[in-house]
C-alpha cells in the first residue's frame, strides 16, 4: 500500500501518557508517533501492556494524552474540552468493546436506533439489522442473545451513526474462533462496503493477516509497521 | 478482625449514602427514647397523682342542691363516697394587668371530714383564719405573688380580700383551663384556689348549699350503672353536667395527650427503621453484586458462608448501631427538656425527667433489629454463590416482559433513551415502588403539616370575625330582661352596640343517638353574631322556626336537613320535638341556634337573656366598670381569645416546620440513596452512552426522566394520602377538642408547597446524579469487569 497516496484522518505526534498510581508513576505511552489513512483496515497488535488500549482510548476521545498532539482531520482534539471530544465521538468515532457493553434493558434494534439517533447522517437500522444476519431477532434483549450475536449487535450500534472510523478494542476476544470470523467479516464489509477507516487493537496476531497495515506496539512506541499488500478473507484467518 | 476493618472502610468510602440510613435510625430511636420516655413518665406521675389523691370516678354540676339531701344520694347503688363543694370563678383584681382574670375557688371542708376525694397536694399553713386560701403554684408564680400575701377578688359584686396561706395543685386540674373552648391553659387568666368551705359560703350568700358533687363508686360499677339514678336525683335541683371522670376535661386532655404521645413514639420509629431497612437492603443487593468476584475469592480461599454473611450483616449492624446510639443519646438529652414543655401545660408533680432504660434497650435492638433484617435479605444473595460462578461475570439480567409490548403506544411517544428509563423502572419494580412511596408518603406529610398554620388562621378569622362579630360577651349569673339587659350594657364604656341572647347547654336526641351542644337563641337582626358556613363562606339565613345544628351534632344524630330531633334543657320536664332547618360548618363553633322568641316560647320562658354580646371601644373600661356587677358570671373578651390562639398556634408552628424538614429528608434520603444505587448499577451503561458520544446531559435526561416519571406518580398518591393524613388528625382533634376540626380541604398552595418539597429533592438527588455521571472515567469503568 503506497501510503503517500492516502489521505491521513488521524495523526498521533510523540504522544506520552502518564498514570499516577500512588506513588508509582507507570509510563504507558512513550512519545508514540503513526498516522492512520481513511478507509484502512488497521491492526494494532502488540503483547498486554503494551500500551494499545491507551492508544485507542485517545485516538477514541475517551483519554487525553499528557503531551503530544492527536490530529483528526487536521484538527488537534489532544487538547479539546469535554464537549468538542463528545461531538467528536458522536460524529466520527464508532467503538466496539470486547465485552460488547450493550444496554441490557433494550431490545438488539433498540440498541441499534439509541446510536443511529445521535448521527446526523445515520444508516438504516433495518438494513443493519440484516446485514449482520438478525433481522429476525430485533426484538430480542442482550440476554437473549448469544455472545457473538451480541458482538455482531454491538458493531451495528457502533456503525449505525455511520462515523468515519471505527475502533474495535478486542472484539473477538470473548468470543470463540467461528464466531469471531463472524464478527471479522462483519468489520471488513463495513470497511469495503462503506469506505471507512477500521481500526482494531488485539493482541491476537492471526487477525493481522487481514488488514491493509499493522501496527506492532511495544513499550508504549512503535515497534514497526508491516504494510500487507495481499489482505485475506476474513474467512481464511486462522489463530 | 479482617473483614470488620473492610466493612468500616467500605462503609466511609460510601459514607453519604449510608449516612442518611443513620440519620433515619437516629430520628427513629430519638423519637422512641425522648417520645416514649415522655409518655411513661406522664402516664406514671399522672396514675400516681390520680391514685394517692383520689381523683373521684363521677362528677356533676348542679345550680345549688341542700347539704341535707347528701346523704340521701348515698343511697343510690353503686357511690361509695360523696363530696359536695361550692365552686365559684371569682374576677381577680390584678392592678394594671389588662386581662381578665379569674380564679376558681374551690371550697375546702376545714374539719377535713369528708374531704377524701381529689385531695389537693398542699404546702403551707392550715385554712385558719378567715379568707383564708391555698392557691395553685402556677398562678402563685406568674403574678409574683407570696404566701403570706393576699390578693383582692370580686364575687357577687364585692372586693374580698383572700389571704395565701399556702399552695395546693389539684388532681382536677391538671390541665387547668376555665372552660374548654379555652383549649390551651392560660396560668395568668386562670388559676384555682382552695378556701375554707364556710368562708365560700358566706361570701357567696350560699350556706348549706353546693352546686359541685364527685363522687367514687364502689368496685365494679360503672358511671353508666349510676348515670340513670343520678341524673333522676340531681335534675330537681338544676343539674347543669354530668360526666365520668373520662370526660372530666383535665383527665381526658393529659389521657389523650400520654395516647397521642405514645402512638407517635412507636409510629415514627417503626416507620423510619423500616425505611432505613429497606434502603440498607437495597445497597447490600448491590454490594453484594460489586463484590460478586471478593466473595468468590473470599469462598475459594475457604471462608464459611455464615463468615461472609456475618461481614455483610455488619454494613447494616454498624449503620444502625451507629443511629440508634445517636437516637438514645439525643433522646436522653432532650427527655429533660421535652417533660418541662409538657409540663408547662399540664400540673403534674413529680415527673421524671430521665430516659426509660428499657426504652433505650428497645430503641437499640429495635435499631439493630432493622440493620441486621435490611443487610441479611440484601447479602442473602451471597450465600448462594458457589466460588466458580462467583469468579466469572454474572449474566446480562434477564428482562421478563417488556412493558412496550404491553402498552406499544410508549414505542411512538418515547425515544430510545426513554425506553431505557422505562425499563429502568421495569428492571427494579422493588426500588421504583419504594421511591413512589418515599415520595408518596413525603409529599402527604408536608401536604398535612404545610396548610396548618393558615388553616388555622382562617379558622380564627372566621370564627372572630365572620361568626362572633363582638368585642365581647358578658355572661349573666342570672337571666334577666333581654331590654333591661342590652340597655344595661348600653351604658358600659365605649359600648356602641348591645345585643341580649339566649345561651344554654341542650341534649339532642335522635332515636337511640343523643349530643351535646349550646344552644343559642339568637334575634334574626342580630349584627354582632351570623350563623357563617366556614365551607360555603356564606351566612345561613335565619330560621323563622326549627333550628340549625352544626356539622358535628349532625353526624353524631346522623340527621339531614328536614328531620326531626328532640331538645332537652335544664328548662323543660318532657323533650320537644323540632325541625332540623339547616346544616352549618363552623370548624371552631359548635353551638345549634334558634330563633329567640322561639326559644322561649318553645320552653314557655319570659323574654329573658343569658348572655349580652356587646361592641366596644374601651375594653379596659368594660372589664373595670363589671368588677362591681353582681350578675356577671364571665366576660368572654373576643381579642384575649384570640391572643391565646394566637399562642397555639405558635407551639403548633415548630413542629410543623419539624414535620416539614423530616418530609423533605426522607424523601431526599430515599431518592438519593436509590439513585446512588442505580448510578453504581448503571455506571457502565452510561460510560458506554458517554462513549458512543452522548454528552452529559443527555445521558442525565435517562435517569431524570426515569425519577421525574416517579416522581410524578408519588405525587399523585400523595395528595390522597396527605387528605387521608388530615382526615385522621381531624379525628384526633375532634377527640381532643370537641368544637374543634380543620377544614377538610387542602389548599392548593399547599399541594403547591409539597410539590415543590419533593421536587427539591429529586431536583438535588438528579444534581448528584449529575456531578457522577460528569466524573465518570470512562476509561477505568469499561476496563472494570461487572
Amino acid at each position: 500500500m503506497d501510503n503517500g497516496q492516502k489521505e491521513v484522518i488521524l495523526k498521533i505526534d510523540g504522544v506520552k501518557k502518564e498514570y499516577h498510581m500512588g506513588e508509582v508513576t507507570v509510563h504507558a505511552l512513550q512519545g508514540i508517533s503513526f498516522e492512520i489513512f481513511k478507509g484502512e483496515f488497521l491492526v494494532i497488535l502488540g503483547p498486554s501492556g503494551s500500551g494499545k488500549s491507551t492508544i485507542l482510548n485517545i485516538i477514541g476521545g475517551i483519554d487525553q494524552p499528557t503531551s503530544g498532539a492527536v490530529t483528526y482531520k487536521g484538527a488537534d482534539i489532544s487538547k479539546a474540552g469535554e464537549r468538542a471530544l463528545t461531538r467528536y465521538r458522536r460524529a466520527s468515532v464508532g467503538f466496539v468493546f470486547q465485552f460488547y457493553n450493550l444496554i441490557p434493558n433494550l431490545t438488539a434494534r433498540e440498541n441499534i436506533l439509541l446510536a443511529s439517533e445521535l448521527g446526523s447522517n445515520p444508516l438504516n437500522v433495518n438494513e443493519l439489522l440484516n446485514m449482520i444476519g438478525l433481522g429476525d431477532r430485533g426484538v430480542h434483549f442482550p440476554s437473549q442473545l448469544s455472545g457473538g450475536q451480541q458482538q455482531r449487535v454491538a458493531i451495528a450500534r457502533a456503525v449505525a451513526k455511520n462515523p468515519e472510523i471505527l475502533l474495535c478494542d478486542e472484539p473477538t476476544g470473548a468470543l470463540d474462533f467461528s464466531t469471531g470470523i463472524q464478527v471479522l467479516k462483519l468489520l471488513k464489509t463495513f470497511n469495503r462496503e462503506y469506505s471507512r477507516t477500521v481500526a482494531i487493537i488485539t493482541h491476537n496476531a492471526g487477525i493481522s493477516e487481514m488488514a491493509d497495515r499493522t501496527l506492532y506496539i511495544k513499550d508504549g512506541l512503535v515497534d514497526h509497521v508491516e504494510l500487507n499488500e495481499n489482505p485475506i478473507d476474513p474467512e481464511e484467518v486462522r489463530w | 478482625m479482617i473483614l470488620f476493618l473492610k466493612a468500616v472502610r467500605a462503609i466511609w468510602n460510601n459514607k453519604k449514602a449510608y449516612l442518611s440510613c443513620v440519620v433515619l435510625v437516629a430520628v427513629a430511636i430519638y423519637m422512641m427514647v425522648a417520645m416514649g420516655s415522655a409518655a411513661e413518665a406522664l402516664a406514671e406521675a399522672s396514675e400516681r397523682y390520680y391514685k394517692s389523691n383520689r381523683l373521684a370516678d363521677v362528677f356533676a354540676n348542679v345550680n345549688s342542691f341542700p347539704a341535707s339531701a347528701v346523704s340521701s344520694l348515698a343511697q343510690i347503688e353503686g357511690i361509695n363516697e360523696i363530696q359536695a363543694r361550692l365552686v365559684y370563678d371569682a374576677r381577680v383584681n390584678v392592678p394594671g394587668n389588662s386581662k381578665i382574670i379569674w380564679l376558681r375557688l374551690v371550697s375546702f371542708d376545714t374539719s377535713y371530714e369528708g374531704v377524701s376525694l381529689n385531695y389537693p397536694d398542699i404546702t403551707g399553713r392550715p385554712l385558719e383564719h378567715e379568707n383564708d386560701i391555698w392557691i395553685g403554684h402556677a398562678f402563685l408564680d406568674i403574678h409574683s405573688l407570696e404566701v403570706g400575701g393576699s390578693l383582692d377578688v370580686i364575687i357577687e359584686g364585692r372586693k374580698s380580700a383572700l389571704n395565701i396561706a399556702g399552695m395546693a395543685d389539684s388532681p382536677e386540674y391538671v390541665y387547668a383551663v376555665r372552660d374548654p373552648s379555652d383549649l390551651l391553659p392560660d396560668n395568668e387568666a386562670f388559676g384555682i384556689a382552695y378556701i375554707g368551705a364556710l368562708d365560700l359560703a358566706v361570701l357567696l350568700d350560699k350556706r348549706g348549699l353546693y352546686n359541685d358533687l364527685t363522687f367514687s363508686l364502689d368496685n365494679g360499677y360503672a358511671f353508666d350503672d349510676v348515670k340513670e339514678a343520678l341524673t333522676e336525683a340531681l335534675s330537681p335541683y338544676g343539674l347543669t353536667a354530668l360526666y365520668a371522670k373520662e370526660d372530666q376535661f383535665s383527665y381526658s386532655m393529659l389521657n389523650t395527650e400520654i395516647t397521642s404521645i405514645q402512638a407517635m413514639s412507636l409510629a415514627v420509629p417503626v416507620m423510619f427503621t423500616l425505611i432505613s431497612a429497606i434502603v440498607l437492603f437495597l445497597m447490600l443487593k448491590r454490594v453484594i453484586e460489586q463484590e460478586r468476584t471478593q466473595i468468590g475469592a473470599l469462598k475459594t480461599f475457604g471462608y464459611k458462608n455464615r463468615e461472609i454473611l456475618f461481614h455483610y450483616l455488619l454494613y447494616g449492624l454498624v449503620t444502625s448501631v451507629l443511629g440508634g446510639a445517636l437516637g438514645v443519646l439525643l433522646g436522653n438529652m432532650s427527655v429533660k427538656y421535652l417533660i418541662d414543655m409538657y409540663t408547662e401545660f399540664f400540673t403534674l408533680p413529680d415527673v421524671r425527667e430521665t430516659a426509660e432504660p428499657s426504652l433505650a434497650a428497645a430503641g437499640m435492638a429495635l435499631a439493630a433489629a432493622s440493620g441486621a433484617i435490611g443487610a441479611y435479605f440484601g447479602a442473602k444473595p451471597a450465600l448462594r454463590l458457589a466460588p466458580a460462578d462467583a469468579m466469572r461475570p454474572p449474566s446480562p439480567p434477564l428482562v421478563k416482559g417488556d412493558i412496550m409490548k404491553t402498552l406499544p403506544f410508549l414505542r411512538w411517544l418515547l425515544t430510545s433513551r426513554g425506553s431505557m428509563s422505562i425499563r429502568n423502572i421495569q428492571r427494579s419494580k422493588a426500588r421504583s415502588v419504594f421511591i413512589v412511596l418515599g415520595i408518596a408518603f413525603s409529599f402527604g406529610i408536608m401536604e398535612m403539616m404545610c396548610p396548618m398554620m393558615t388553616m388555622m388562621t382562617d379558622m380564627i378569622v372566621a370564627k372572630y370575625e365572620y361568626i362572633q362579630a363582638y368585642d365581647a360577651k358578658l355572661s349573666l349569673r342570672q337571666p334577666a330582661n333581654a331590654e333591661d339587659a342590652a340597655r344595661q350594657a348600653m351604658k358600659l364604656p365605649g359600648v356602641t352596640m348591645a345585643e341580649a341572647i339566649r345561651e344554654m347547654p341542650v341534649e339532642i336526641r335522635r332515636s337511640n343517638r343523643k349530643t351535646g351542644s349550646i344552644l343559642m337563641g339568637l334575634t334574626p337582626e342580630t349584627q354582632l353574631y351570623h350563623i357563617y358556613d366556614d365551607e360555603t363562606k356564606q351566612t345561613l339565613p335565619f330560621p323563622d322556626s326549627g333550628i340549625i345544628l352544626n356539622t358535628f351534632a349532625a353526624d353524631e344524630l346522623g340527621v339531614a336537613k328536614g328531620a326531626e330531633v328532640m331538645l332537652k334543657t335544664a328548662w323543660n320536664e318532657d323533650e320537644i320535638p323540632v325541625i332540623v332547618r339547616d346544616i352549618v360548618h363552623q370548624n371552631m363553633t359548635s353551638a345549634v341556634y334558634m330563633d329567640y322568641d322561639t326559644v322561649n316560647n318553645m320552653l314557655d320562658l319570659p323574654d329573658s337573656a343569658d348572655s349580652v354580646m356587646v361592641r366596644t371601644t374601651d375594653m379596659e373600661g368594660v372589664k373595670l366598670s363589671l368588677d362591681d356587677t353582681k350578675n356577671i358570671s364571665s366576660i368572654e373578651d373576643t381579642y384575649s381569645a384570640m391572643t391565646n390562639f394566637e399562642q397555639m398556634m405558635n407551639s403548633y408552628s415548630s413542629m410543623t416546620w419539624i414535620m416539614v424538614v423530616l418530609g423533605t429528608v426522607i424523601a431526599f434520603a430515599i431518592i438519593y440513596n436509590s439513585a446512588t444505587i442505580s448510578l453504581s448499577e448503571k455506571k457502565r451503561e452510561y460510560a458506554t452512552l458517554r462513549v458512543l458520544g452522548m454528552h452529559i446531559n443527555e445521558v442525565c435526561e435517562i435517569s431524570n426522566f426515569e425519577y421525574w416519571l416517579l416522581f410524578t406518580i408519588g405525587c399523585l398518591l400523595g395528595i390522597p394520602f396527605g387528605r387521608f393524613m388530615l382526615g385522621a388528625m381531624n379525628e384526633m382533634m375532634k377527640t381532643m377538642m370537641e368544637n374543634m376540626t380543620l377544614p377538610p380541604d387542602v389548599p392548593l398552595w399547599a399541594v403547591g408547597a409539597s410539590f415543590l418539597g419533593c421536587m427539591t429533592a429529586v431536583l438535588l438527588s438528579n444534581l448528584s446524579a449529575k456531578r457522577t455521571i460528569k466524573k465518570l472515567d470512562m476509561v477505568e469503568v469499561l476496563k472494570e469487569r461487572e
